[in-house]
């Protein structure tokens, strides 16, 4: 399995009480799989997503990704780890306000400096603009996100996660703020992706977005199963 | 995609904050350099008022010395005049003394009663002014193995009918020699220098320059102990009257008043008119040479004054430039953290994005900090080139004087190679105010948690 999360917990303890958003969570995704996570709001989905995405630690239990233990990694390995195994797809896009489309999807090569990667930097242009031409956005490559509509914002946060060609995608919501014909071009380069040989995990409210996926899990109150259980909102 | 273009693309998107930091920066550079030129003028400015007033000063005293000399020269014409109508000098002798042997060989053998002197002096004689007994005897003085004129001398005898006048000349105190200039040239003697003469220790009081007559070969005492060291208690060889207010043909007159006085005596003229007014030469110039040294001390003391009204001024400006630079280094340092703190508050969403995509703590650290070094490099040159001018400005405002407003910006960088430093380390000083002064905020955004930046959504 190239991730496998054994008995993961973590509590956040902000507030008054303690809240628990992962209760012993295990999960193993291989590449060529792609996994939901499906739960209501605030069940402990997005904390899940981040934990594998090695930028929360969890409280316990064991994270291995390709073998190695990020968390186990100096803060700086971690992040070049991420850089080059990992891309992140979220609702909120999250572009660079005031790159342009194309230096948005060149972004990830900033990770590659001082470090072996699978794209090399002075190739990464050449297959930005590919990953542009892919999702239509060639024509939109010196614009900045604000003159981008939803759709392409999100397609543009698609074509720089996968620039660095990572085996590993993690999406959070990435539908939520598209309509239907966009929302099935994402989950449509999801899929590429997992049948070119990537593993995606997707945690998700959608039924739409979740039924893309092979396999759906069930959060609820930080506990993972496999069957939908009674909602009941514990975690952010 | 690098770092530097992450960098100039936010610069380019957030103008404001940046130009705000670069101003900060550059008015902190400028103040340094405003401050350094400032000051730094000031001394050159100090410089060259000296230099003119020292100039001017100079000139003052070689025209003073022109003046005095071409006053000297009257005054010398003046006094060679004047002494034409003076009255001259007699030497009153014994009768039976040869006078051949006082021109010949400068001494005398034959003497009177040192009474005579008194018996003159209380007579109502009107063509004499001063009388002074005198031995005058050719000697050996044995411990130098020389031959010296012995000159015992008591000082001048009042005239009892006359006011009393000011001696024309000094006596010599008991113990003391006054030294003529021969001997004491041969001899190497100082003022001060004690000396044994005829089995007597002396001290030497006085020696003369040169005079060109039996003077410099002559030692001069006390009367009492040169006529015990004579074997000569009581006796005079000679009685010198000095300043004889009679015309030259008029010397039988007094040889007449005299001898009536004082029968048994003769009467000679003695000394040249010119040792007078040598003398009264030397003595102009010795006035002229007080007036000259009194020229110089104002002088020094208008430079002095001078000084300190710079050195006042000088300070004056330093002090207020270590005021103001601190503050305003302060309140610069203080405006380009505080932009760097609302930058970085304002790019939390891109640092969380920026950290999931891969980018390690340093790489977050240079995006902020090399912001805050370009603000610097930029706002140190620009504050350099301003700082300069504001300098020699602010310069000219504080300093009215002719000299600082007539000194131009590349004459007083060009004389102070400090301020040449001043202006290549400022840049570099910009820089590290404007890093230092981001580091927290830069630190902040580094240390920033991506996750709860990104749960934050």
């Amino acid at each position: 399995m190239w991730l496998r999360l054994d008995r993961v917990s973590k509590t956040y303890h902000g507030g008054e009480n303690p809240v628990p958003a992962l209760c012993e969570v295990s999960l193993e995704i291989d590449t060529g799989m792609f996994v939901a996570i499906r739960g209501p709001s605030g069940c402990g989905k997005t904390t899940l997503l981040l934990t594998a995405g090695t930028l929360l630690a969890p409280d316990s239990g064991d994270v291995v990704m390709g073998g190695e233990r990020p968390y186990q990694m100096t803060g700086d390995a971690r992040a070049s780890f991420r850089g080059l195994q990992l891309g992140f797809v979220f609702q909120q896009f999250h572009l660079v306000p005031y790159l342009s489309v194309l230096d948005n999807v060149l972004a990830p090569t900033l990770a590659l400096a001082q470090s072996s990667s699978a794209v090399d930097p002075r190739d990464a242009r050449e297959r930005a603009l590919g990953l542009l031409e892919q999702f239509g956005l060639a024509d939109r490559a010196g614009h900045t996100p604000s003159r981008l509509s939803s759709g392409e914002r999100q397609r543009c946060a698609m074509a720089r996660a996968l620039l660095n060609q990572p085996k590993m995608l993690l999406a959070d919501e990435p539908t939520g703020n598209l309509d239907p014909e966009n929302a099935d071009q994402v989950l449509g380069a999801l899929r590429q992706f997992v049948t070119l040989g990537g593993a995606v995990l997707l945690v998700t409210h959608d039924n739409r977005a979740a039924a893309a996926a092979d396999k759906t899990w069930w959060m609820n109150r930080g506990v993972l199963s496999q069957s939908p259980q009674p909602e009941t909102v514990t975690a952010t | 995609m690098t770092l530097s273009h992450l960098i100039f693309r936010e610069i380019a998107h957030r103008k404001l904050n940046f130009l705000l930091s670069v101003l900060a920066v550059a008015v902190a550079a400028l103040t340094i350099v405003a401050a350094d030129i400032v000051v730094r003028r000031d001394a050159e400015v100090t410089r060259r008022v000296m230099a003119q007033k020292q100039s001017e000063t100079e000139a003052a005293i070689e025209e003073k010395i022109e003046l005095v000399a071409a006053a000297g020269a009257d005054l010398e014409d003046a006094i060679r005049k004047q002494m034409k109508g003076l009255g001259f000098n007699v030497l009153i002798l014994p009768e039976s003394q040869d006078v051949a042997e006082l021109h010949l060989q400068g001494s005398l053998t034959q003497t009177m009663p040192e009474s005579y002197a008194q018996q003159l002096a209380d007579s109502k004689i009107m063509t004499i002014n001063h009388l002074l007994p005198t031995v005058l005897k050719q000697v050996r003085w044995p411990e130098q193995e020389m031959d010296v004129v012995l000159y015992g001398t008591r000082g001048e005898v009042p005239l009892m009918h006359r006011d009393l006048k000011k001696p024309v000349l000094d006596a010599v105190a008991p113990g003391q020699m006054v030294v003529g200039h021969a001997i004491h040239q041969k001899l190497g003697l100082k003022v001060g220098q004690q000396v044994e003469f005829m089995g007597r220790e002396f001290t030497v009081s006085v020696l003369h320059p040169e005079r060109g007559s039996g003077d410099d070969v002559t030692v001069w005492i006390d009367l009492g102990q040169a006529q015990e060291m004579l074997g000569l208690q009581n006796l005079v060889h000679a009685i010198l009257a000095l300043e004889c207010e009679c015309a030259g043909d008029r010397i039988a007159q007094i040889r007449a008043e005299i001898s009536g006085i004082l029968p048994g005596t003769q009467v000679i003229e003695r000394y040249s008119q010119a040792l007078a007014r040598a003398e009264a030469r030397t003595k102009a110039k010795e006035v002229a040479e007080e007036s000259l040294a009194a020229e110089r001390l104002a002088g020094e003391a208008t430079l002095l004054r001078e000084l300190e009204s710079r050195t006042r001024l000088q300070r004056g400006h330093q002090q207020l430039s270590r005021i103001i630079l601190p503050l305003v280094l302060l309140l610069a340092a203080a405006a380009v953290g505080l932009l760097a703190y609302v930058n970085v508050r304002y790019r939390r969403e891109e640092i969380g994005i920026l950290r999931a995509l891969g980018l390690r703590t340093r790489q977050v650290l240079v995006v902020f900090l090399g912001k805050a070094a370009l603000s610097g490099v930029i706002g140190g040159v620009a504050g350099v080139l301003l700082g300069i001018g504001s300098g020699a400005l602010i310069g000219r405002l504080l300093d009215r004087s002719e000299v600082a407003i007539n000194l131009g910006l590349t004459e007083a960088i060009v004389s102070s190679p400090g301020l040449f430093v001043t202006l290549m380390v400022t840049p570099l000083l910009a820089v590290a105010l404007a890093t230092l002064s981001s580091w927290i905020a830069a630190a902040m955004a580094a240390s920033q948690d991506a996750a709860m930046i990104l749960q934050g959504e």
